[in-house]
């Protein structure tokens, strides 16, 4: 206990204090941190191969261009994750239907989600559609941070498809099928906008994705959603792309 | 009499908060106002005359402009009450912006999204009449920006509720997840500005931006920041440069503020008066919130608790400082219903 103050531990910290700069020490004590993360849904599949090139390049930009937007607005961020879904088609692809990464904590990390990002292969899927769905329901099962003063929990989906619907062979799904997924879309609907660890203020999901189901239903439908209508993201404006990223990055 | 106003941006030249309102009129009846323009719902840029700015920008400017001619025409008119006019003036502000969003609006964005609006912004703020050695005052609220009275016996206690998605929150709570805005001005929705009624004694009225309160450990920190640079300022003028200083350091968001005190005479009379509040607010709550903070950046992830400790310290103290901070809205000042509806 401080005869002084009479805080326990407040002189120590006064006298470590004077060892770091005014600077260094406002932003310690005083601004807010934000833990950030992000889940990228890619689909790997072989319709999309004259984008896929673009898709990885946006994903591994999206890192450095969110970071800039937040350092810009002084937002400080304390961890930033990023976790990638490959999809493709459970009724084509079998086990290949999903390459999914775990968390990598960039910029630690960066080589190694890099070299996941570069090593996607645009092949499989049959005909349209793709299991868009399913990548969705599996990234908001992420685990997300708990920790942070703020949080920001992002996905982020490139796709030039429509989905199968989730109720799609109920019965019979295909043997790789993962086990937990909702059995249509108002489930999908509530694990978006009931799921504890995707807050209102936290949660953003960005579509790059075409004006076919079940895209169009979400983003009319579901809170802090955003959709580029498009073929995966195709013919994006920088003035659009800043806007998304300033609505990923402020409060809204 | 103390008019104190501060617009800082976060970008210079690029702030999405208007310069505040804060005016007396002759007839002694005043306004704080502040106009937070929306940056993440309404970063669209726009081309007018050469010039580019986001939607935000744009609006938070407009909507000062017509509330401003608007406290000018009509606060000097004898026993004016702001919720009889409500109506019209909500009215008037969707017609402004509707127009200018049409006006600016050339070649719409593709995007489709709920967290996107035109020319968004928030107004908070306080029209108040000094009669019979009282306050009547009127809030006005759209968005989450704040508006509060100040006295030395109380501290800053909130005037206004945040508009936000999901149940009210109370002031930590909002603190650690920033909410989704449910309802501000803007060119394209139904918005209401809130106007609630008080009958307050002696005081001064403070309204803010979300980036005065929202970058802070704790709420008592934004009243303790307004005091402590107040007590170290000689003038007015100082206060405002040492204010800068302060929250430039931390804020993450444009910071501006505009504050009134139609009784005290200087800033000497208000240092006097807010000495003991300072000292109370420094020993109470910002040296043992800083204590655990720092405890908690030692311990580098070592963690044995200590955050659980800090998240304790500060509902403990929350719960004590909000007992005067919420003591006018537990009140339950009813909303006015606008005269018209």
């Amino acid at each position: 206990m401080c005869g002084s103050c009479g805080h326990v531990g407040y002189l120590s910290a006064i006298e470590k204090k004077e060892e770091r700069s005014y600077e260094e020490e406002s932003s310690m004590m005083q601004g807010l941190k934000y833990t950030v993360d992000i889940v990228m849904c890619i689909d790997a599949t072989a319709s999309m191969k004259h984008l896929i090139d673009q898709v990885k390049s946006n994903a591994i930009r999206f890192y450095d261009d969110l970071r800039d937007v937040m350092d810009k607005k002084n937002k400080v961020i304390d961890q930033l994750r990023v976790r990638v879904i490959a999809f493709r088609d459970f009724w084509a692809d079998g086990k290949l239907s999903l390459e999914i990464s775990d968390f990598f904590i960039l910029p630690d990390h960066r080589d190694q989600f890099n070299t996941f990002v570069s090593g996607l292969r645009a092949t499989g899927g049959g005909n349209l559609p793709e299991s868009g769905l399913e990548a969705l329901a599996i990234a908001m099962q992420s685990a997300w941070s708990p920790h942070g003063d703020k949080r920001r929990n992002i996905i982020v989906l490139w796709t030039d498809a429509s989905t199968h619907p989730l109720e799609k062979d109920a019965r019979y799904k295909p043997k790789y099928y993962p086990e937990g997924m909702p059995k249509d879309l108002n489930e999908l609907t509530d694990m978006w906008e009931e799921n504890p660890s995707l807050t209102p203020s936290s949660k953003r999901l960005i579509l790059y994705a075409p004006d076919k189901y079940a895209w169009n239903e979400i983003s009319a439908n579901w809170s802090n959603t955003i959709q580029y209508p498009s073929t995966a993201g195709s013919g994006l404006s920088s003035l659009d792309y800043q806007t998304i990223l300033d609505a990923i990055a402020n409060s809204v | 009499m103390i008019v104190f106003s501060v617009n800082l941006p976060k970008i210079a030249g690029k702030g999405e908060d208007a310069n505040p309102l804060a005016e007396i009129y002759e007839n002694g009846s005043g306004v704080t106002v502040v106009f937070d323009g929306l940056g993440g719902s309404g970063s669209t840029k726009y081309e007018l005359d050469g010039n580019v700015f986001t939607g935000a920008w744009f609006a938070s400017r407009l909507v000062k402009c017509a509330i401003a001619v608007w406290f000018r025409n009509l606060a000097a008119l004898p026993g004016f009450d702001p919720a009889e006019h409500m109506k019209q003036l909500e009215n008037g502000l969707r017609e402004l912006l509707r127009h200018a969003a049409g006006k600016l609006d050339h070649t719409p964005s593709k995007l489709r999204s709920n967290l996107i609006r035109r020319l968004p912004t928030t107004l908070s703020g306080v029209y108040f009449r000094f009669e019979n050695g009282r306050y009547l005052a009127w809030t006005l609220n759209a968005g989450d920006s704040r508006t509060y009275f100040l006295t030395p016996q109380s501290g800053l206690q909130i005037l206004t509720e945040d508009d936000e998605v999901g149940p009210p929150k109370d002031a930590l709570l909002s603190l650690y997840g920033d909410g989704r805005i449910s309802n501000c001005l803007d060119a394209d929705s139904e918005f209401k500005i809130t106007v609630k009624k008080y009958d307050l004694p002696a005081g001064i009225f403070v309204s803010a931006s979300d980036g005065c309160f929202d970058y802070v450990k704790f709420p008592a920190q934004f009243e303790y920041f307004l005091l402590d640079t107040m007590m170290r300022s000689g003038s007015v003028d100082e206060w405002k440069v040492n204010f800068l200083n302060e929250f430039k350091t931390f804020a993450g968001d444009d910071v501006s503020i505009a504050l009134i005190s139609r009784e005290m005479k200087d800033i000497g009379e208000m240092k006097a008066a807010f000495a003991e509040r300072h000292e109370l607010l420094a020993q109470k709550y910002v040296q043992p919130i800083d204590a655990m903070e720092w405890k908690v950046i030692e311990s580098e992830g070592n963690d044995n608790g200590i955050s659980s400790a800090r998240n304790e310290l500060r509902k403990t103290l929350w719960e004590e400082y909000r007992k005067d901070y919420e003591i006018l809205m537990s009140e339950e000042p009813k909303p006015i219903p606008n005269a018209e509806r």
